[in-house]
């Protein structure tokens, strides 16, 4: 029985593979240990001056090296493939075809596997580097920009690598988009489009532009003053700003009796998402819109706040977002209290491609039995919330809420739960 | 600039369009189709040659292009 503004959420959704490329870790088990350790990949980068931004946490170098992870076989055919691709689509064919392997789709699944790219304006660099080639230079371009510019080649370099091809596309939230890929995902199963869909969270390139923007509007921490390391700092008082990081996640969703037919150990369940628009343009957060998007996400779940063990939080590290996150937190859970960390202290803040990278780091706690640190977060703004603080804290995680909230007032929110008897 | 210098140029804009061809298959009577080109690769080796060459071919001088020698001998006629 449907109530008013209740979502008809396919409870039966589960996890059953998953696949990270990141600044901390380039495989699941890596980035299990690197959440654990509450490692961070932010770095000096050597960004122009006109950034005004110095530090990010982009993929380590050798990051453009397949071969160690994908072996000399598989890092060739994905080289053929995506030729002359961008960074995004070239990260996404890698990880997408992670996720399909880990999930174990032959030729049959993956004809009713659906592509769902999480990601818009994704390769800003490469277009601002085109830009200014054809400027400085005799204003030819290479005509393969016709297919490159286009967040869509990434769609077709999954679908080309991993053999999916039941229907896909890109699914434009900025910052929210990962998440909102994930709801798009559990909808495609619910309506029966598709037996399996590989959803992608893109790899998001910044140009000098972005940065320099993202800094004077005092999103973007710049850096200077202190080590790289401790510059991102969500829910600390002493936070400054977001940090740019690079990064791709990639899960298979399937339904609960398709992979128990299958035999497959689901990492997680998605039991309820929401998504919620604030009514407004601009890049201000509104707390009651936060709040209401998580309320209605736990409602799909048939869960309450009680119910909550752990929160992923959205939590950027910017001055003005965590502290509205915060707010919203506090007014949905009250004296619930579930613990709350913040992944993109480790990961940097990897915008598209967020959504699902911590929806995998939410599914690796559930699974182990942790709450990763957040080293950074020793002198939380907002006392209301209990955080997991700066060492790993064991618990047995049950029921969790990963929170995206992007410019434009787009917010989304998904509870994620262990599988029982996996 | 002879033809022999125009084909080494294409030669080098192939081999760098296509990493995985095989470099010594790249003559004259191979198309790059052969060669596992895309029509958008074959696009890119024609303006990224003629951009070295600092020439300019109008693209209907490409229509019975076949092959590599054919492509060499194109753009060999626009060069000063």
């Amino acid at each position: 029985m449907r109530t008013a503004g209740r979502e008809a959420v396919a409870s039966d959704v589960v996890i059953s593979a998953a696949a990270v490329l990141t600044s901390v870790a380039d495989t699941i088990p890596a980035f299990a240990a690197a959440l654990r350790s509450g490692e961070s990949g932010v770095r000096t980068a050597s960004l122009p001056d006109s950034a005004a931004v110095r530090v990010a946490a982009l993929l380590a170098p050798g990051g453009d090296d397949d071969e160690p992870v994908l072996g000399a076989e598989r890092a060739a055919r994905l080289r053929s493939v995506t030729r002359r691709c961008t960074q995004p689509a070239r990260t996404a064919a890698r990880t997408g075809w992670e996720a399909v392997r880990a999930a174990g789709l032959g030729p049959a699944e993956l004809a009713r596997t659906a592509v769902v790219v999480g990601g818009n304006n994704l390769a800003l660099e490469r277009q601002a580097r085109v830009a200014a080639r054809m400027e400085c230079g005799d204003g030819r371009v290479l005509p393969s920009h016709a297919l490159t510019h286009l967040d869509t080649d990434l769609v077709g370099a999954v679908s080309e690598v991993t053999g999916a091809t039941a229907e896909g596309y890109t699914i434009g939230g900025a910052s929210a988009s990962g998440t909102l890929a994930l709801i798009h995902g559990c909808r495609l199963l619910a309506l029966d489009a598709a037996d399996y869909c590989l959803v992608i969270g893109a790899l998001s390139e910044l140009s000098t532009a972005e940065y320099r923007a993202l800094h004077d509007c005092h999103a973007m921490a710049s850096g200077a003053g202190l080590a790289p390391s401790e510059v991102c700092r969500p829910l600390d008082r002493q936070r400054r700003g977001f940090v740019h990081g690079h990064g791709v996640g990639a899960v298979v969703l399937e339904r609960r009796r398709t992979a128990l037919r299958r035999g497959v150990r689901p990492w997680a369940a998605v039991t309820g998402y929401a998504q919620r628009l604030d009514g407004k343009r601009g890049t201000a957060p509104r707390p009651e819109r936060q709040a209401e998007t998580i309320r209605a996400a736990l409602r799909s779940a048939d869960a309450g706040p009680g119910d909550v063990d752990y929160v992923n939080a959205h939590a950027t590290g910017s001055v003005l977002g965590d502290q509205c996150e915060a707010e919203a937190l506090a007014r949905v859970f009250g004296s619930a209290r579930p613990l709350v960390n913040a992944t993109k202290e480790l990961t940097g803040h990897c915008l598209a491609g967020s959504g699902v990278i911590e929806a995998v780091a939410t599914a690796i706690q559930l699974r182990e039995g942790f709450c990763h640190p957040n080293p950074n977060l020793t002198d939380p703004a907002d006392p209301r919330l209990a955080y997991a603080g700066p060492k790993p804290v064991d618990a047995p995680l049950r029921v969790a809420v990963s929170t995206s909230f992007a410019f434009s007032g787009i917010n989304a929110a998904m509870v994620i739960t262990t599988v029982a008897g996996a | 600039m002879t033809r022999d210098d125009v084909l080494r140029l294409v030669r080098a804009r192939a081999a760098a369009v296509l990493p995985d061809a095989d470099l010594d298959r790249i003559d004259p009577d191979a198309s790059l189709a052969d060669l596992g080109a895309s029509s958008l690769d074959r696009m890119d080796i024609v303006v990224a040659s003629q951009e070295e060459l600092g020439i300019s071919v109008p693209a209907e001088a490409f229509a019975e292009v076949r092959n590599l020698g054919q492509l060499v001998e194109v753009l060999h006629a626009h060069c000063g």
